[in-house]
């Protein structure tokens, strides 16, 4: 019954064959074991099979240049090279045979149809830097290879469409190419990714038992690459003869570009009680206005056209903690941009954000890649920070008691979560280190000027305001450092003092962290002159 | 590096810790023993921390042990707690025991979660210095931190006292003593008459 059903079924397909699909491979094949050179190859699938052997071959440039010598066939290399700028018209009205081995991908006329599409989509976008090509598996075009005896072909024709593809796309957009898309496809700003479906239901028909090649997962509908190329290396060439038809009837291309998420780096500094880092909601549910976020993230967001812009940064402070110094190094995530971050709108986009707000500045902004933004989540655990507290004291603090707290040096503490994010974090506990401490009483003058002069709350205070500046590890709570905690965390300023201590006010004052990252480019041309 | 402006920012008058970051009420007379009085502060974030009204009668005496194995099968001391979701936890109810104080006058006191909801955390140190809930029973002396579930955090608090009505509460109790007072004395005095 099976039998029959395939028959039946080829049948069909042969009919389907003389339709008008004109990517569909010559008939003949249908009928003869050929060789390879009774077919239609294109230049690139000839230099493909005859250089097969030759290992440098995989380099773009040496398969470049064997397509040169092999005279002046329209399916240069170069497409879009001076001279042929006004061949291009004439190329892709010319009828042209389609390739046996590729199936007409690698050829001018396919590329040329597929590189205007490209080009249509690319017109979105601005100050790309550079642009990748990913493509989808043709192997199934291998089985022909095989068929016509050459057998395995190491250079794939995916490979060399990528190299076609990325050279014309980056010579639009007028970005260096990619070599060899050896790097990541994540570093690039842009990826065109092209999408080639082979319409395969024959082959999938044609792989069922006898033959049973296991090289379909039916269930998916997925085709299985690597087993096809262990099946046809296995087959013996009559074995695969005797299913006549090829695979690859009429061949469709889907381009779909996409903008990789993109990064822009910098530090902040926060000079404001009152502003929190992330949209906050206040007990009774009403929004803070303003927040660090917003005010660093919107204008990149509209500058360069995101659908989205988020920030992560290096640690977090509180709303009534400003931050000093060098400020808190961060990143924004800038999803799908239309346009690309360079460093020159971005140093125009700083000044114009430092001149919107008052409360919060931003430092050296440069675009990023997401390798680099994984330094700003490790020297959140890594780094020392330096704080600034205020400290109000129950008892009046003598010089012993302040003497006590300077000589404390890497003093290990052990920090049970804190109440204060103990309801979002797991409970545990942490030992944190606190590197030194640098404390003073504050001067009487300095208790009039807090006191604003309030002769009756000068004398209550007076000698009970300490100023300790608090180098610690990165991760240490500082101000359940102070406060204690209810005696949660251990030893704190509390037990250390022998009085009861309550945190009036803390500043982030430095933040030792190489961020954002040098630029590279710098460091080779020191290189290069020394 | 200490600037004038600096110092102006300074707010001297900040509340206490408690007050800042707490809403306090107070559960009056828990298990129905008089003057057993009991704290419940959460923090904004919705976790309650469960401590001992400073009017309490254990305030002025010596604590002797906190104990809290409240029965056989259950001490509430043991806590496993694993990840964020805090999973493990005992789930406690108003009434329900928390731990039991004795003092070395003979008394003792069975304390109460006052509120619903896991718990998260006991006092380890009132193990070791049990006079701590005593001398400090507003901070270090704590007893316990227990998590509300999400939906009730907000109404966890409204069956409980505030400043006022537990000053109020406490007048009317202390008056209905002297009520309670004068009818004995006067029955005392009716009976010698008699």
């Amino acid at each position: 019954m099976e039998l029959t059903a395939d028959e039946t079924k080829s049948e069909d397909m042969k009919s389907d064959e003389t339709g008008d699909i004109s990517e569909n491979l010559p008939a003949e094949t249908t009928d003869k074991p050929t060789s390879p050179i009774s077919q239609n190859i294109c230049k690139r699938c000839s230099v493909r099979v005859i250089y097969n052997h030759d290992s440098t071959i995989q380099i773009k440039e040496n398969f470049e240049k064997q397509c040169k010598q092999s005279g002046n066939s329209p399916d240069s290399f170069n497409l879009l090279s001076d001279d042929t700028s006004t061949l291009t018209s004439e190329l892709r009205s010319r009828p042209e045979n389609t390739c046996y081995l590729c199936a007409g991908i690698l050829q001018d006329s396919t590329i040329l149809s597929l590189l205007d599409r490209c080009k249509e989509l690319l017109s979105e976008y601005e100050c790309v830097g550079s642009v990748g090509v990913t493509c989808s598996n043709v192997d199934l075009l291998n089985v022909r290879s095989y068929l016509c005896g050459v057998g395995r072909i190491n250079l794939q024709i995916k490979t060399v469409f990528k190299w076609l593809m990325a050279a014309e796309v980056a010579r639009f957009l007028g970005v260096p190419q990619v070599v060899n898309n050896a790097s990541k496809a994540d570093d690039q700003d842009l990826m065109v990714n092209i999408e080639i479906r082979i319409d395969n239901d024959e082959f999938m028909w044609m792989c069922r038992p006898p033959v049973n090649w296991d090289v379909y997962n039916y269930s998916q509908g997925k085709f299985k690459s690597a087993r096809l190329e262990d099946a046809l290396s296995r087959s013996k060439h009559e074995e695969i003869e005797k299913y006549k038809k090829l695979p690859g009837g009429a061949i469709q291309f889907s381009v779909a570009i996409a903008a990789n998420t993109t990064y822009v780096g910098g530090r902040y500094t926060k000079n404001a009680r009152d502003m929190s880092q992330t949209p906050w909601l206040k007990q009774d549910g009403i929004l803070i206005s303003g927040n660090v976020e917003d005010i660093l993230c919107k204008p990149l967001q509209k500058a360069f056209k995101a659908d989205e812009a988020r920030m992560h940064s290096a640690g977090r402070e509180d709303i009534d903690v400003r931050m000093l110094g060098s400020g808190r190094p961060y990143y924004v995530q800038l999803t799908n941009v239309r346009k690309f971050p360079t460093q020159a709108m971005l140093d125009e986009l700083q000044v114009e954000i430092n001149l919107n707000s008052p409360k919060v500045k931003c430092y050296k902004l440069t675009p990023v890649t997401k390798s680099q933004t994984e330094l700003v989540k490790l020297g959140q655990e890594e780094k020392q920070k330096e704080y600034r507290c205020i400290i109000k004291t129950e008892d009046r603090v003598t010089d012993e008691m302040i003497q006590k707290l300077n000589s404390v040096e890497n003093l290990d503490l052990v920090q049970k979560t804190p109440i204060r994010v103990l309801h979002r974090r797991s409970p545990l506990t942490r030992t944190k280190r606190i590197i030194k401490i640098n404390a003073r009483a504050l001067t009487r003058e300095e208790v009039e000027v807090a006191c604003k002069h309030d002769v009756d709350l000068v004398e209550s205070l007076n000698n009970r305001l300490v100023v300790a500046e608090v180098v610690s590890e990165a991760g240490t709570y500082i101000k359940e450092f102070v406060h204690g905690d209810f005696n949660r965390t251990v030893p704190n300023v509390g037990t250390i003092l022998g009085t009861r201590c309550d945190m009036l006010q803390l500043d982030v004052v430095n933040l030792s962290m190489l961020w954002p990252p040098e630029k590279v480019e710098l460091k080779e041309n020191v290189c290069q002159e020394t | 590096m200490l600037t004038l402006e600096d110092l102006r920012d300074i707010n001297v008058q900040q509340g206490k810790l408690l007050d800042r970051y707490y809403n306090v009420r107070h559960v009056a007379d828990a298990g129905k023993v008089e003057g057993n009085d009991q704290t419940v502060a959460q923090h904004h974030n919705g976790l309650c921390v469960i401590m001992i009204h400073p009017s309490h009668p254990i305030c002025s005496k010596t604590v002797q042990n906190v104990d809290f194995k409240i029965s056989v099968n259950c001490d509430r001391s043991e806590i496993v707690l694993s990840g964020k979701k805090k999973r493990g936890a005992q789930f406690v109810n108003p009434n329900s025991k928390l731990c039991n104080v004795t003092c070395t006058d003979g008394t003792s006191y069975i304390l109460y979660c006052g509120v619903r909801g896991k718990l998260l955390e006991v006092n380890d140190n009132l193990k070791s210095s049990p006079q701590l809930i005593a001398q400090r029973c507003d901070s270090d002396g704590y007893i316990a931190i227990i998590q509300p579930k999400k939906e009730e955090e907000k109404t966890v608090l409204k069956d409980l006292l505030t400043e006022e009505d537990f000053i109020r509460h406490r007048q009317i109790r202390a008056s209905n003593k002297h009520e309670l007072d004068d009818i004995m004395e006067s029955d005392s005095k009716r009976l010698c008459q008699s």
